[in-house]
């Protein structure tokens, strides 16, 4: 498996406490990884420590495998874009302007593909416009321009749907799925708006109070959240035994819980079982999302 | 095919950014509008067959330049944290050191350029006008040496203070209070400073009679030890502005070296903090 980026239980202090307190993640090359956590959890400061902004109280990470104390993570650097909680963008400059800055802050030769730049986050007609006249959409995608001009392999975005209006957010998340899908580009995406992110991503890490508490593939997490039928029975082994001859896919939660994913006929079911002499103590549709998932995972406590 | 990254990109992307900033020609607007303003005022005694002397009003922006640039530098560096684009250096690899520098560099350069949108016009116009400078050019050039290795210092100082806040609206009080502030301390250093020792012997008359007032010494006057402070003050850049008009023809060479040594104090002591320093 290749990773972009490790961390290895990173903490971070501040004045007023830990931010990170031991987290560990790992995000694999060519992922849309998003990184959900309530306020507070520690999602900003993972990012600030990743882009130097910050260094870390104690832990490590590597970028590119190249560690962080290493003089050698300037280099790697080189090869992340990041929009850290607001874009970064100078507001008396015009679009091309700001990137105009950019390319020159990367030495890039030329300015090639900047208006190519500008078409991708659709804003190549802003022409004279400030950017302190942008909507807050505009500026996110000039944000991301900016993160794009050095041509990177792995962006980081904080919250990027943030403040947004549900336009916005559409074309923010056409954007991200883009750059990934047709540039390959690896993406981070800090969020706590689930429903958006469950859109986007292919894995996540869930982070709670400086902590990883669970990462896991968006397939994997389909399946502990998938449609099923929940079925609490005397004994769980005649009901495997008639799954098997019906056919049907299931999953065992325990000698007693047995999880059905495909639509069975209850009826037949519960003859079934009548007949092998179990008793079926209780069935309920199980349909779990993203945010309950979470809410199950991290305890449902108000936001610090 | 990435290009090696240096204080130098950091210079050319600063120094275009310079051109296009508002708050940069707002300076050199200033300093030349007070500039024609003096030569104004030096013209009217001039039409009333007085002499008007150019050297005094030229020496001014040496008091102006401190106050001018603290609001210039702090909107300059502050705006590079209230727009975020001090992440976007860092971000993509450059070091901090480079950073800071090429503000320095561009705070400094920029207060220069608005000292010389004070001197533009008075040599340009004010020669015609009021006619040539008394003192020798050799003594005009090392003044206006000095001036800038000042301003300079007082560009460092101020570049400091916005790189280690992070807060442009509380930089910018902060370092416009603090140029204000050096310039009436020098002033009052001024006055303390060239007290006589002694208050002269001299004759009055009293109820028709001469009387003579022995020589006495000056209570005001300043010494030992409070008077080294005070010249040590009086040397910090700001309030050395006094000082330079005070001895304008013959300005000591321990002022501009106090002023180095003020920028690589402050610039030492400032990359290294910010080094250190928690961005957001």
């Amino acid at each position: 498996m290749e990773y972009i980026l490790e961390t290895n239980n990173l903490i971070k202090h501040y004045k007023n406490g830990r931010a990170l307190n031991g987290l560990t993640m790992h995000v694999e090359k060519g992922a849309i990884y998003g990184f959900v956590g309530r306020n507070g959890a520690g999602k900003t400061t993972l990012i600030r420590l990743v882009c130097g902004l910050q260094e870390p109280t104690e832990g490590t990470f590597t970028l590119y495998g190249c560690p962080n104390q290493s003089k050698e993570i300037t280099r790697a650097r080189r090869r992340m874009g990041a929009v850290v909680e607001t874009p970064s963008i100078y507001l008396s400059m015009t679009a091309e302007e700001n990137l105009k800055q950019q390319y020159q802050i990367l030495g890039l030769p030329s300015y090639d593909g900047l208006k190519d730049l500008l078409e991708l986050v659709r804003l190549g007609n802003t022409g004279k416009k400030k950017a302190r006249d942008f909507s807050l959409g505009m500026r996110q995608r000039l944000g991301i321009a900016v993160a794009l001009a050095g041509d990177p392999d792995f962006l980081i975005l904080d919250e990027p749907a943030n403040g947004l209006d549900p336009q916005g957010i559409v074309e923010i998340r056409e954007l991200i799925l883009r750059l990934n899908r047709e540039r390959q580009i690896t993406v981070l995406i800090s969020s706590h708006i689930l429903d958006e992110l469950s859109r986007l991503a292919t894995h996540y890490g869930f982070v709670d109070n400086g902590r990883m508490v669970k990462e896991i593939s968006a397939p994997e997490l389909e399946a502990s959240c998938r449609k099923c039928l929940r079925l609490t029975v005397s004994d769980a082994r005649p009901l495997t035994t008639a799954l098997d001859k019906m056919g049907l896919e299931y999953s065992v939660r325990s000698d007693t819980e047995v999880d059905v994913y495909d639509a069975p006929s209850v009826t037949e079911l519960t003859l079934a079982l009548h007949n092998a002499g179990c008793e079926v103590k209780n069935i309920h549709e199980h349909d779990e999302s993203l945010e309950s998932y979470y809410m199950n995972l991290v305890g449902g406590g108000s936001d610090d | 095919m990435r290009a090696k990254l240096s204080v130098n990109l950091l210079l050319r992307a600063n120094f275009s950014r310079l051109w296009r900033s508002a708050s940069f020609w707002v300076s050199v607007a200033v300093m030349s509008a007070i500039s024609v303003f003096e030569l104004a005022v030096g013209y009217q005694p001039r039409l009333q067959g007085g002499a008007g002397i150019l050297d005094n009003r030229y020496m001014i922006f040496a008091l102006l330049s401190g106050v001018v640039l603290s609001a210039f530098c702090s909107l300059f560096t502050g705006s590079e944290y209230s727009d975020g684009t001090m992440r976007n250096k860092v971000a993509v690899g450059h070091s901090r050191t480079a950073v800071y520098l090429s503000n320095l560099a561009v705070c400094a350069a920029a207060g220069v350029l608005a000292c010389c949108g004070y001197i533009l016009p008075m040599v340009i116009v004010g020669v015609p006008l009021l006619g040539p400078f008394t003192m020798s050019v050799s003594s005009l050039l090392w003044f206006t040496l000095c001036a800038f290795i000042m301003t300079a210092a007082m560009c460092a100082i101020f570049t400091m203070i916005a790189m280690l806040n992070q807060n442009k609206a509380v930089v910018a009080v902060i370092c416009i209070f603090l140029a204000y502030f050096l310039l009436f301390l020098g002033i009052y250093l001024n006055t303390r400073l060239t007290e006589q020792a002694v208050i002269p012997a001299r004759e009055y008359i009293e109820n028709g009679q001469i009387l003579v007032r022995e020589a006495m010494p000056n209570p005001s006057y300043v010494q030992g030890v409070k008077r080294t402070v005070f010249e040590i003050l009086y040397g910090l850049p700001g309030c050395q502005a006094v000082q330079l008009l005070a001895t304008a023809e013959a300005c000591p060479v321990r002022l501009p070296l106090a002023s180095l040594g003020a920028i690589a104090v402050s610039t030492t002591a400032g990359a290294a903090l910010f080094r250190r320093k928690d961005l957001k």
